[in-house]
């Protein structure tokens, strides 16, 4: 059994506001690694399915756009994903999923100061995180990136990844 | 009565001396008026009173620059200078240099730079050295480059109730100060205290005229210039200690101030800056995201043969990949028009360009996108007979295609939008109509608002917006003196959220033909 199939039957949530950006990764998640995929595009969305679902990974964009938000806050939106990924961390989106649920930002035009802060983020309280930067120029980045998180998992059947 | 009115430094054919005359001016008093008509005589140009106050040289040193054809002249202010010394020396003691220097450092100028609101931290200043000082009152102005242009701000603290509506001003031009002599410098420039007075305008000015005992011009970068007016003091000193003292104030509160607001202003160009790499930034790379991977849809497909991807997948690829290449250039052009605007609106180099032309250069600009979407674009004869306008570079064509695809974006109960134009009493107003969603009220003024997007949307298009356009634009239109606006009104649906509606759209854009015309608001 490779590491991808072990990915089958996983449930994951890509939260991406211009979901038509990103079609050909959803197929891939779907159809070559049979992970059960929900999207959301909005805030909203994604914390109605937390609280419905239990989700074993969270794919995350950073620059989302909130378009209940009037507030037109130029900082929020271009960086709505870091605050996402802290308030998961911390416990403060209701639901099922677990606060340490691994997570994989897949983004563009952050600073390094924004990586890094993804990157301590998203590893604290027992998460773990990986930072992809778009263009993903090879979908199997992707997949490789997945199976690094998930095999960190406790009780994964995979080996962790040594990269 | 304060000693230094009569006291001040004095300029001859372009060069700088410095006479001080006695402590007290007597009136009637012969040997003044000698001196003073000597000066005159000398004078070509005529001699003038100024403060030269930047100038550390010994008062002898200074009439040792006078002219050489003038013996009679030098000996008597010789004399005048030693008589004038001494008692600048007896009258020292007034202001004790070891609680200047303490003053000073309970100012804290240092504060002025950091990120609290500056016009309080100015005025905090300002506080303390009126009171100090038992000053009646100081008033800061600070102004932009244009000569005749009026100063933009003024903060004072102590000025009486009647003097504080309207506000006095300063103008530049009106106190004759030279455009570039102050630049770069602290107050090394000869001031003409009365000249100087002469900028001081506004309706209550005469009642601050008598008042004001000193005044201080700056400039920076030829951007701003401030000038520090201090009412006279009550026990008065000696002039010399005090105009350098006063100065130094007046230096380290103007300067730190502009050098504040300059940094401001470029805080705020370089966001502009910010916003655009990442705007164009995330836009790019947003495109070149679904170009990458669905390329490698086709690759696994094509080359590893992987069974997952049906054939119909690769088509629906292939068109992805087409579009997002599309908006790609696309985003080129604006990148392109963002920076055109940048640079119009920074340097505002106004030229003759036929508004006919440019209506048509715009539409075939955003045919492509327009066809995509299946809208017709459709110009009323009108825009033939459009004059030619005063324009600053491309900006008024990137402003005209935001609006046109806006209007293409939002027009859904006709497959059209409308183009048309008029001219009259030296404006020029050009209307774009779209029939499909309206904008409510409320949002009318909203819509040109930075980052603004209405509770509905438009066409799901590749190229997501980020409510920058129709600001943009109205940014645009206002630079060049006109007004840019919107009128929607109901047609015949009723609205439904969620769907499409009926509404007509109009965006109104008003230019001046010529700049001379634009309102003066603007000017």
């Amino acid at each position: 059994m490779t590491k991808a199939q072990h990915l089958s039957g996983t449930r994951a949530l890509y939260f991406e506001d211009q979901a038509d950006k990103v079609e050909a990764i959803c197929d891939f998640l779907r159809c070559k690694l049979a992970i059960r995929l929900t999207q959301a595009t909005t805030p909203k969305e994604a914390f109605a399915y937390l609280k419905q679902d239990q989700f074993d990974l969270i794919i995350l964009d950073v620059r989302i756009r909130d378009d209940e938000d009037t507030s037109h806050n130029k900082q929020k939106w271009t960086r709505y994903g870091v605050y996402f990924l802290k308030e998961l961390r911390e416990g403060r989106i209701p639901g099922r999923t677990p606060s340490d649920v691994p997570v994989l930002v897949i983004t563009c035009v952050v600073s390094t100061a924004d990586v890094e802060e993804i990157q301590r983020i998203g590893n604290s309280a027992g998460g773990r995180c990986r930072y992809l930067e778009k263009p993903v120029s090879r979908l199997a980045m992707v997949e490789e990136a997945i199976c690094d998180l998930m095999a960190a998992r406790p009780g994964s059947s995979n080996e962790p990844a040594t990269s | 009565m304060g000693l230094r009115d009569y006291v001040a430094p004095v300029r001859i054919a372009g060069r700088t001396v410095a006479i001080i005359f006695g402590g007290q001016r007597r009136p009637n008093d012969q040997r003044q008026v000698d001196i003073i008509r000597n000066i005159d005589a000398l004078g070509s140009p005529k001699s003038s009173i100024a403060v030269g106050s930047g100038d550390k040289a010994t008062l002898k040193s200074m009439i040792a620059q006078l002219p050489p054809s003038s013996p009679a002249l030098l000996e008597e202010l010789e004399r005048e200078a030693d008589r004038i010394a001494g008692f600048a020396e007896e009258r020292r003691g007034l202001l004790k240099i070891s609680r200047e220097a303490e003053f000073i450092r309970t100012l804290r100028i240092g504060d002025v730079m950091d990120e609290a609101p500056l016009d309080a931290e100015v005025r905090r200043l300002m506080h303390r050295t009126v009171e100090w000082c038992g000053l009646d009152f100081a008033c800061i102005f600070v102004t932009e480059k244009s000569g005749e242009k009026l100063l933009k701000k003024v903060l004072s603290h102590g000025l009486p109730a009647d003097v504080s509506n309207p506000l006095p001003h300063f103008n530049w031009a009106r106190a004759a100060l030279p455009a570039t002599e102050l630049e770069g410098q602290s107050h090394e420039g000869i001031l003409d205290r009365n000249a100087l007075l002469k900028g001081l305008r506004g309706e209550t000015a005469k009642k601050l005229l008598p008042r004001v005992a000193f005044a201080y011009a700056n400039a920076l970068e030829g951007e701003q210039r401030a000038v520090l007016c201090l009412s006279r003091r009550r026990d008065g000193m000696d002039l010399e200690t005090e105009t350098d003292f006063l100065e130094r104030l007046a230096h380290w509160i103007c300067h730190p101030y502009l050098e504040r607001r300059q940094y401001l202003e470029l805080k705020a160009r370089e966001e502009q800056w910010e916003d655009a790499a990442s705007l164009i930034g995330h836009q790019v790379r947003g495109s070149l995201n679904p170009i990458a991977t669905e390329t490698d849809i086709v690759r696994r497909r094509v080359v590893d043969h992987e069974e997952w991807i049906s054939p119909e997948r690769v088509v629906k690829a292939l068109d992805t990949i087409t579009a997002e290449s599309e908006a790609l250039a696309a985003y080129s052009s604006e990148a392109l028009d963002f920076w055109h605007w940048i640079i119009g609106r920074n340097h505002r180099k106004f030229e003759m360009r036929s508004l006919a032309e440019l209506v048509k250069a715009c539409v075939d600009r955003v045919k492509g996108f327009a066809e995509r979407e299946k809208i017709d674009v459709r110009l009323d004869p009108s825009i033939a007979f459009l004059p030619k306008v005063e324009v600053i570079g491309r900006t008024v064509e990137v402003a005209i295609c935001n609006i046109l695809e806006n209007a293409i974006k939002y027009s859904f109960d006709e497959r059209f939008i409308e183009v048309r134009g008029t001219a009259a009493n030296n404006f020029v107003e050009l209307e774009i109509e779209d029939y499909g969603i309206g904008i409510p009220e409320p949002e009318r003024e909203k819509v040109f608002q930075k980052r603004y997007r209405g509770e509905y949307r438009g066409r799901k298009t590749a190229r997501e917006g980020e409510g920058l356009g129709a600001w943009q634009a109205a940014e645009i239109i206002r630079a060049h003196g006109g007004s840019l606006t919107c009128t929607s009104r109901a047609g015949d649906r009723q609205p439904v959220p969620g769907s499409v509606h009926g509404f007509r759209t109009i965006f109104a854009m008003r230019l001046p033909v010529e700049q001379k015309y634009r309102s003066e608001d603007e000017r």
